[in-house]
Formats: structure tokens, C-alpha cells, sequence
């Protein structure tokens, strides 16, 4: 008994005596190593999209403020409700013309761009939540210049002019790719000359612009994931939001998961007229069973689908 | 024969000499106290007598860290932030290579529970189909007989928000080890590559969303003295 002692007790000294010399010497010789045949290839990815069946209404307002102008107080000129459902990996833009008609919480009825002006992009989501009857959750706003710096700031972008167009005092653009910068993207959104039924048709092309961008940005993920920080550090610099940034990371991640070619791109149907010496748009009655649409599942069914304000271009 | 066989009888039949029983309460004396001094040695000892098998010591080398911002505001402060950051990342990311390729008490149990505690519960789901690329693999106990780490790099971009703290932050990893067959005749250089979005969620840093690749390779086979190199970089 007493030698087992000894001689564990033997073993015990040389393993604490050797553990304690042993951590001070290289544990393994330096044969070389390289890489002789790969034997083995895999991927893991997991991206954090939200699975809810609850669509998510966001309203995108683009202020007609000039540099040293305050976005927040200005009319919007480009106003675009994106409704995602996440459940279905798939998205809605409906844009309305600027100078469309309608009842102003407050202010009466009036041209839908002037709720920015009165009221800020509150009351700006008031209004458009009073005519669809859609609730908002969140917007963002940003202008002439935000947007230049914005899309600048992410390098630029990838964009289909999908037919050709002028306009005087903007700029013209070949029909195919293009790589767009900030200036170029903001004359293609304001470009309304060259269409042939003008502001619809410009809506219809500031819809493509966003859909042209989630594929800059799908693609730029796909190859590296940390450009989300890129993408979300240049939109939050240039943008006014009520998007916390986690949020915007969660709906970031989101719209990886949407497939630009399941975006519907509408604008609401109507008619030109005048009001006094002012040019309006009466939406026509047709836009309530879009709303409708939208309100449910955050898309618009094919059935309601008005034709393309562009459809003699794009033939 | 006889005779020896008695004189043998007739000392254990004698009390042991006084210094043999000093030196076993020295030892273990010596023993109880590295068993709960609580490192190095220590640690080993406890883990032997646990039954548990001693985890290499690995870590990144932290390459670089960046600062992503959402305003103009605070330029200066969030470089120095960012490293502060990043230092918290890479504890994390050694700790989940660590758990993933190199304790052999996980990987021989093909048990990588601590692996999956450093990711958010929606990524853990996701991760744990995927544990064949991101961890040795639930077999690698009857393949490996020992993994070394190599040198592994990491770099750590950090976003911030409008106040300034940290809303986010990418570990982009390089991971490298050398996996020594069982029987000692061949090994694999065990290399995963990717990145990895984290974010404290009140527990810590963890991981969110992950976009990694796994490429083993042959690597040369290890020396008769001891094993392979880890230094397949």
C-alpha cells in the first residue's frame, strides 16, 4: 500500500513537474505543412431576415430642398410607400405623383406634397395613411444632396436603363447598364421630360432606382457581409429616418432576402387636371383595391396592377 | 530464493521509513494546492482528474479594427472605441474556435454545446445544422487523434450609432489547425474562412449572422517526433 503511495505520489511530482516545463517548450515540431490536395470543401450561412407574416410599411420621401435647405420643410417630391412581407420574400413600391390631390389631416385637400411642408414627414405619413388606410411604420427622408452623398458614399451602383431618355437640363441616358453615381441617379429620379406621362412615369422610375439598388446591395452581401455596415452607415449619414439602427440592421438583413425580380414597382392610377392655375392628379378610383392589396399582406395582386405609365417606352 | 522471498516478508512487515510518509504529504500538499490555485498546472490536474482532456491554447492575432459611423460627430473617439470593441469580439471568436475545432473534450464527444451558447438563439437553430462546417465535425473523434492550432487572423469593423456606442461589429476570421490523423500517419490543415456579424443582445457579444467557408486540405504528415506543424499559413 504504502509503495503504491510512493509511486503515485512519484508520478504525481513528474506529471506537475513536467506539465509546468512543458508549457514553456513548443508543443509541436515545425514541419512544414503545406497545403498538399484540398479535401474538403464547404459553406455555412445564416442571415437573420424576419419570418413575421405581418408586412412592413415603410414610407420613402424625397424632399425637393436644395443644399442649405431644410429637408424636413420643403414639399416632397418623390413620395414611395414600400410595403415588405417578410414571410414571403417578396415587396411592393407604390409611388405617388407629387402633385396629387387629396385631403391633408389639418390643411384641407391639397397637393400630397405639401404635408411635408405644413406639417414634416409626421404629418407627410398622415396623410398617406388617411388615403390608404395603410399604418405606417416607419419613414425616411432625404434630399437633393443627401441622396448624391448617399449613393456616392456606397460607391455608387449598378444600374438597367431599361430605354433610352432626355431631358433638357438633366441629362441623357442610353438604354442598358449603367454604373450610376449619386448625380447620376438623381437625374435619372428627376428626369420627367422624356416620359410620356411625366410624373407617373418619373414615380415609376425612382421605384426602379430602389429596385436597382437591392440588387447593388443583395450582391455586394452576398460577397461580403460586412458591407451592410457600409450600406447602413452611408443611408444613416444622409437620411432622417425614425428607424432605430437595430432596426434597420434587422430589415437590412430582411431585404436579403427579397428577390428584386418579386418587386412590384406601381403607381397609383390617375388622371392629370387643374385646380386654379395649378396642374393636380386626381387618383382614380381604381388605386383603393391596390390599397387594399397592400394593407393585407403588404404586396399588390396582379389582378390590380395598373399598366406601366412607361409601357410605349419599354416595348 | 527462500531466503529472499523471507527477508522481503520481513520488511514489509516494518513500519516505513518517516521520510516516505514527509514526502507523500508533501506531494500531496503540493497537489491540493495547484489543484485549486486554479491555473496552468492546476487546471491540467483538475482536468485529469475529472477526466477531462487539456485544450490547447489558441487566439486570434488581432489584425485590424474599424470604426463604421452613422454621423460626422464622433470620428476620433470611435477608432480608439473600436479597438476597445474589437478586443470583446475576439474574446468571443477565440472562445468559439476554441470550442469548435480545438477542445478535445468537445469534439471527441462530438458535444459542441459551448459552441452554440455564443450564437443569438435564431442563428443557433441555423448553426447547428451547419456544424459540420463550423465545428470539427460530429465525427471527429474517429478521424483525428489531435488538432494543433495555427496562426489565425481576424480583423473586427465596429458600427456605431448616432450616441456613439456600439450597435454592431463583423469579425472577418481566418482560422488555421492542423488536424493529426488517428494513428498519427497523415493530417489535415483545417482551414475556415468568414465572417461573422455580432451584437450584444444584454448577455454579450454574440453572433447574429454568419457567411463562413470551410476548406480542409492534406497537410504534410506529422514528423516522427511529434506532430505536424501547425504553421500551414
Amino acid at each position: 500500500m504504502t509503495r503504491r503511495l510512493v509511486v503515485g505520489a512519484a508520478a504525481l511530482v513528474a506529471w506537475v513537474a513536467g506539465s509546468v516545463l512543458g508549457a514553456g517548450t513548443p508543443g509541436v515540431d515545425r514541419a512544414s505543412a503545406a497545403p498538399l490536395l484540398q479535401i474538403g470543401q464547404a459553406h455555412a450561412e445564416f442571415t437573420p431576415v424576419l419570418d413575421g407574416s405581418e408586412p412592413v410599411f415603410i414610407l420613402v420621401i424625397g424632399s425637393d430642398a436644395r443644399p442649405d435647405q431644410e429637408v424636413a420643410a420643403q414639399r416632397a417630391d418623390s413620395l414611395h410607400l414600400v410595403g415588405i412581407n417578410p414571410a414571403k420574400g417578396r415587396a411592393a413600391i407604390l409611388g405617388f405623383p407629387r402633385d396629387s390631390y387629396v385631403p391633408i389631416p389639418g390643411y384641407g385637400t391639397d397637393k400630397i406634397n405639401t404635408a411635408l411642408f405644413y406639417g414634416g414627414p409626421e404629418l407627410q405619413v398622415e396623410t398617406i395613411e388617411a388615403l390608404t388606410g395603410i399604418t405606417i411604420d416607419y419613414w425616411a427622408l432625404t434630399g437633393f444632396e443627401g441622396f448624391i452623398k448617399m449613393i456616392n458614399d456606397i460607391g455608387g451602383f449598378e444600374f438597367e436603363v431599361p430605354f433610352a431618355l432626355s431631358d433638357t437640363g438633366l441629362r441623357d441616358f442610353s438604354e442598358g447598364t449603367h454604373d450610376f453615381s449619386g448625380q447620376d441617379a438623381l437625374a435619372f429620379a428627376r428626369n420627367r421630360h422624356g416620359l410620356p406621362m411625366g410624373d407617373f412615369g418619373r414615380s415609376e422610375n425612382q421605384g426602379r432606382l430602389m429596385v436597382g439598388l437591392l440588387s447593388q446591395f443583395r450582391r455586394e452581401f452576398a460577397k461580403d457581409p460586412s458591407r451592410v455596415f457600409t450600406w447602413l452607415s452611408a443611408g444613416l449619414r444622409n437620411l432622417t429616418t425614425d428607424i432605430t439602427l437595430d432596426q434597420l440592421l434587422s430589415l437590412a438583413f430582411t431585404t436579403t432576402g427579397i428577390n428584386p425580380k418579386r418587386v412590384e414597382n406601381v403607381v397609383v392610377p390617375g388622371s392629370t387636371g387643374v385646380n386654379g392655375e395649378s396642374s393636380i392628379v386626381i387618383i382614380s378610383a381604381e388605386a383603393d383595391a391596390i390599397y387594399h392589396d397592400m394593407a393585407n399582406d403588404g404586396l399588390i395582386g396582379k389582378n390590380n396592377i395598373p399598366p406601366s405609365p412607361n409601357a410605349s417606352l419599354l416595348d | 530464493m527462500q531466503r529472499q522471498n523471507s527477508e522481503t516478508r520481513h520488511r514489509r512487515r516494518q513500519q516505513p521509513p518517516r521520510w516516505i510518509a514527509l514526502v507523500v504529504v508533501l506531494v500531496l500538499g503540493a497537489g491540493a494546492y495547484l489543484l485549486f490555485a486554479g491555473d496552468g498546472p492546476a487546471e491540467k490536474l483538475r482536468q485529469v482528474i475529472a477526466g477531462e482532456e487539456a485544450v490547447p491554447e489558441f487566439a486570434f492575432e488581432l489584425r485590424k479594427a474599424s470604426a463604421f459611423e452613422v454621423t460626422e460627430e464622433h470620428h476620433r473617439q470611435l477608432n480608439a472605441a473600436a479597438s476597445d470593441v474589437a478586443a470583446d469580439v475576439d474574446e468571443q471568436i477565440d472562445l468559439l474556435y476554441t470550442a469548435a475545432f480545438l477542445d478535445p473534450n468537445n469534439w471527441k464527444e462530438g458535444d459542441y454545446t459551448d459552441v452554440w451558447e455564443l450564437f443569438s438563439e435564431q442563428a443557433a437553430t441555423s448553426a447547428q445544422e451547419q456544424a459540420e462546417v463550423l465545428t470539427l465535425g460530429a465525427g471527429a473523434d474517429g478521424e483525428f487523434q489531435k488538432v494543433d492550432p495555427g496562426t489565425s487572423r481576424l480583423t473586427v469593423k465596429v458600427l456605431f450609432d448616432a450616441d456613439g456606442e456600439p450597435a454592431s461589429a463583423v469579425a472577418v476570421v481566418k482560422f488555421k489547425a492542423i488536424a493529426t490523423a488517428t494513428g498519427g500517419a497523415s493530417a489535415t490543415a483545417i482551414i475556415s474562412e468568414g465572417q461573422y456579424i455580432l451584437q450584444d443582445l444584454g448577455d454579450g457579444w454574440q453572433v447574429v449572422s454568419f457567411d463562413v467557408d470551410r476548406a480542409d486540405r492534406e497537410a504534410a504528415a506529422p514528423t516522427p517526433s511529434g506532430s505536424a506543424s501547425p504553421e500551414a499559413s
